[in-house]
């Protein structure tokens, strides 16, 4: 006997597709074959062609019967299509506004997503993204928090390299806070984001490299790399690699362009125009192995497999040992945290940010609102197709008369619901392709992830879609499955009791989430407008500020000053100018530490800094609380602070101030203080009064503020940049409105409030779609009801009343579900703000009779109808 | 088409092995007299068509050990089978002739 065992899987398969008549035959002529190979060839290979012949019929003539489709099945399909299309038709209106819904709320939970998705892919495109960190720098005075910076020392990140040997790679940049002029054939070219940056920057990120040495680029004092873009502006054609370009950043140098790179996506958090190489900056002295200033920013690359958080564990030492001394003989504590590279964008928030953070609360809670959207919208299509089902009753019932089983009676209507959610996932497809320019309105940014160009945004689309059929074909089923045959054909099967606990539920649930959307964007938007309308302390309308001049030439530009101003005060537009090193509307970015002479040095405390002249007081219309103004005839190392400054100086009044001294610890220098300014905001409500130290600066260097009076800002702007001009030649004339600047901080606030109000509204919208198609349905059902009302004598108005008390019900309890959850959310959101509106019960009341106001319009639409019908017309068949 | 240029070879397979046209026969006769090696499964996949088409018939033959126990199906060309052979031949002759330059003939 021969051994006839081929493998068993094989075979089992074969058994199982193949159909009885054909596995006999060929199951033999396999195992013939089988045994000849195996005298032949040997186990492996036989088993191998067993496998492969058995792989090879499986053809259609070898399929069992059971694999045979019902060929009436396919012929249902069409069938069912028919129908479904019949039934969209008979219920045009309600059809559509269920389309609408569904297609609206789909579009706008895909566009939610779209933008969550790109804020949170942030910095991801980088190819070690995952073991990149930025070191954050914290500092504590007195045991109290002076806020983290995103930077750090620049000795920082040579000693982590030097001292863990996790650390596979460390880089530093500084942001040069001015922009840069590029001086190339004559032709100036100002470009804002400028860093100086190490050459292991092109190493450890990964912004794609288009020409020059990658290898050796930004290594030598005086050479920058260039973006695509600034290339094509200044070079044209020309090829820039190895060009040399006069660039003015901080003084005027020449500089040889090495490399070019493209230009940074949107979702990186570094934005940068130029990289001019960190060699450039060691003549300045502390950029290389400094442990005073906090201005470089430091990434670290780990070792693959390192767990940051060990190296986070070993920080406290590090800092302990070469901070250690300075810590304690000032009485501060200094802190090193690893940031992921991932998490900077939407989680980190500190000093000296590079780029404006994501806001994780707006999109959390976005993520929310599109999920409920959809839910709404799915809602909508449960509630209506449940009440289409009662009429559809004896379409059922005849069905299962006639033969039909529950499995095709449930695949109809799982049919009719793919039909119904794929038409409206192709209008949602329209709808965002429709409104792509106004998302990006919206969303205060260019997506670059399109839904037309991104697996991922895809893959939500058909997560949408699938869930939509799976949540809104589940209802029809269900209670499909417990429908009584004969009662229904009997005509008894009015309405289920408990299918309108749900409706009702899911009514009550729709109009919770629009209540409480909608008191979120009044708290919102009224929070923003308390910002606003809030005296700052200050007058920053008709105030226009010209950057102070950037090419330093000569020393006498200092000396222009005064005749820059004198000049433009005889204009008769001009009332008032003054020159400071910084304006409201602008974080303050000059620390430093100061206390009383007198006490110890632990009492060192975090002043801000900022140079003004004589006459920014009277220009920016601030008031002293104390003492005087500086003077020109009265010298003297004098200061003036801010009440902030007061009580951090821990004196008992601003009167008590006056005459004290105060030291600047960095510079062991003694100031009197002179006059106490009135506390107003430096900037937006969202932070709280810093204290302040002004010192008397007349030629401060940074910008001059130029209060105008009501009168043609146009020429008056011509008039400034003409003496400019004449002054200054050769500087860019650069110029903003105060107020718009400052308002400019509120730019983030308004975009939170926009989405807001323009998903709430979808919400709502959505939510009173469904409202209007169940109302028409209750109604048609109870026009027996009504008309047996109106016979025994009721009026139309008690009628209307009677129907419209139902859903008046739904709204006030959907109201009372809403209110806790809502104020616990806004509350929460308020506390952010140092100086934000109190949660008053109107903020409740008012959105609550918005809700009732919209929903009860919607419903009485049809419930007057109904109460308008001539009870003969309905009680006449009875 | 009547015939796919598979099915073809296959039906001349049976008719030269007669009685003895099996399975495992056909494809070892397809290996030796034409250097064809289809799988099992398209073998009977063409087979089962040539029956359904009426140019074949096929009978079960006896079960042998080397079989696991399973009968063979025997097959044999039908007259109607012979006729669309010799069909298909005339016309690919009738065709060929046309073609200028190709010569009919055996070598």
């Amino acid at each position: 006997m021969k051994d006839h065992n081929p493998p068993r899987w094989p075979d089992r398969f074969l058994r199982w597709f193949c159909s009885e008549e054909v596995l006999e035959t060929l199951q033999g002529d396999l195992y013939e074959l089988y045994g000849k190979r195996l005298a032949k060839s040997g186990k492996f290979i036989a088993d191998l062609f067993f496998m492969f012949d058995v792989i090879s019929a499986c053809r259609p003539f070898a399929f069992s019967k059971r694999w045979n489709t019902n060929s009436n099945y396919n012929i249902m399909i069409g069938h069912y299509l028919k129908v479904s299309a019949r039934n969209l038709v008979r219920n045009k209106i309600h059809s559509l506004l269920n389309i609408l819904g569904l297609a609206i709320g789909m579009a706008s939970c895909v566009v939610i997503f779209q933008y969550v998705l790109f804020e949170s892919s942030y910095d991801s495109f980088h190819s070690n993204a995952d073991r990149i960190f930025r070191i954050r720098f914290d500092y504590y005075q007195n045991g109290q928090s002076e806020g983290g910076s995103a930077a750090t020392y620049s000795a920082v990140g040579p000693a982590l390299g030097q001292d863990y040997p996790e650390v596979e790679r460390f880089t530093r940049f500084i942001a040069s806070g001015y922009g840069a002029i590029l001086t190339y054939n004559n032709q100036e070219y100002n470009e804002k984001r400028v860093l100086y940056a190490e050459p292991s920057f092109l190493k450890m990120f990964s912004f794609p490299w288009v020409k020059g040495d990658i290898e050796t680029a930004l290594s030598q004092p005086n050479t920058i790399v260039i973006t695509e873009s600034v290339a094509r502006r200044i070079f044209g054609n020309e090829d820039p690699v190895g060009k040399i370009i006069k660039v003015f950043i901080e003084e005027p140098a020449s500089m040889q362009v090495v490399g070019v790179i493209k230009d940074v996506p949107e979702n990186s958090h570094v934005k940068f125009d130029i990289l001019v190489s960190y060699a450039t900056t060691y003549p300045w002295g502390w950029t290389q192995n400094d442990w005073g200033n906090i201005n470089t920013y430091t990434y670290i690359l780990l070792h693959e497999g390192v767990d940051y958080h060990t190296l986070q564990a070993k920080l406290p030492a590090f800092i302990e040992k070469y901070e250690g001394d300075a810590m304690r003989s000032t009485n501060s504590r200094e802190e090193l945290t690893l940031q992921p590279l991932k998490d900077i964008h939407l989680y980190s928030d500190l000093g000296g940010e590079l780029d404006v953070n994501g806001n994780p609360v707006l999109t959390f809670f976005l993520t929310i609102i599109g999920v409920f959207i959809v839910l709404i919208a799915w809602i909508n299509y449960i509630n209506i197709s449940s009440v289409n089902l009662l009429g559809r009753a004896k379409e059922v019932g005849l069905r299962k008369v006639a033969g039909a089983s529950y499995g095709q009676i449930t695949s109809q209507f799982l049919f009719e619901t793919v039909v119904i959610n794929c038409i409206a996932i192709v209008s949602a497809a329209i709808l965002i392709f429709i409104a792509q320019p106004y998302l990006e309105m919206l969303f205060g940014k260019s997506l670059t992830l399109s839904v037309f160009n991104d697996t991922t945004i895809l893959t939500v689309i058909i997560a949408v879609l699938v869930s939509g059929v799976v949540v809104t074909g589940a209802y029809p089923i269900v209670a499909l499955s417990s429908f009584p045959i004969a009662s229904v054909l009997k005509g008894k099967l009015q309405k289920s009791p408990t299918g309108w606990m749900l409706k009702k539920s899911l009514v009550v649930f729709q109009f919770t989430i629009s209540v409480g959307l909608i008191i979120s964007t009044i708290t919102v938007y009224h929070q923003i407008k308390h910002m606003q309308a809030q005296k700052l302390g200050i007058a920053i309308d008709q105030m226009l500020v010209v950057n102070a001049p950037q090419q330093i030439t000569d020393s006498t530009f200092r000396a222009r000053i005064e005749p820059f101003k004198n000049g433009l005060r005889q204009l008769a537009q001009v009332s008032n100018v003054t020159a400071s090193t910084s304006i409201p509307g602008e974080e303050i970015g000059r620390v430093q530490n100061f206390r009383q002479p007198n006490q110890k040095e632990e009492y060192n405390s975090f002043f801000r800094m900022v140079g003004i002249d004589d006459e920014f007081l009277t220009a920016y219309q601030s008031s002293l609380v104390a003492g005087r103004n500086f003077s020109r005839e009265l010298k003297g190392p004098s200061v003036l602070i801010n009440e902030g400054a007061v009580q951090r100086f821990k004196f008992n009044s601003a009167q008590d101030a006056i005459g004290q001294s105060v030291l600047w610890h960095d510079r062991n220098a003694t100031f009197e203080v002179v006059g106490v300014i009135r506390n107003y905001h430096q900037q937006s409500l969202k932070n709280d009064f810093a204290p302040t130290v002004f010192f008397y600066n007349p030629a401060a260097w940074g910008y001059f503020s130029i209060k105008l009076d009501n009168a043609d800002l146009q020429s008056t702007v011509r008039e400034v940049e003409r003496q400019w001009k004449t002054l200054y030649p050769g500087n860019p004339f650069t110029f903003f409105f105060l107020d718009d600047f400052f308002n400019q901080q509120y730019k983030e606030d308004w975009q939170f409030g926009r989405m807001f109000a323009v998903f709430s509204g979808i919400a709502i919208f959505i939510a009173c779609l469904g409202l209007f198609s169940l109302s028409y349905f209750t109604a048609v059902q109870r026009t027996k009801e009504v008309g047996i009302r109106k016979v025994l004598g009721a009026g139309v108005s008690s009628i209307v009343g009677h129907l419209l008390r139902d859903f008046i019900i739904l709204i006030v309890l959907a109201n009372l579900v809403a209110w806790p959850p809502t104020y616990l959310a806004i509350s929460n959101w308020l506390d952010g703000y140092a100086f934000h509106i109190d949660i008053s019960l109107w903020l409740f009341i008012v959105p609550g009779m918005i809700v009732m106001l919209i929903g009860v319009l919607t419903v009485s639409y049809h419930t007057s109808r109904v109460a308008r019908t001539n009870p003969v017309n309905v009680l006449r068949l009875e | 088409m009547k015939l796919a240029a598979f099915e073809e070879l296959v039906l001349l397979v049976v008719g030269t092995l007669g009685n003895e046209a099996y399975g495992i026969s056909i494809k070892e006769t397809l290996q030796e007299k034409l250097g064809k090696n289809p799988s099992i499964g398209a073998l009977h996949s063409a087979l089962y068509r040539l029956e359904s088409k009426g140019y074949v018939v096929s009978r079960e033959g006896g079960a042998t050990a080397e079989r696991g126990g399973r009968r063979k199906k025997f097959y044999r060309i039908t007259a109607y089978g012979i006729r669309t052979l010799e069909e298909v031949n005339e016309m690919r002759i009738k065709l060929a002739r046309k073609v200028p330059g190709l010569k009919l003939g055996f070598k």
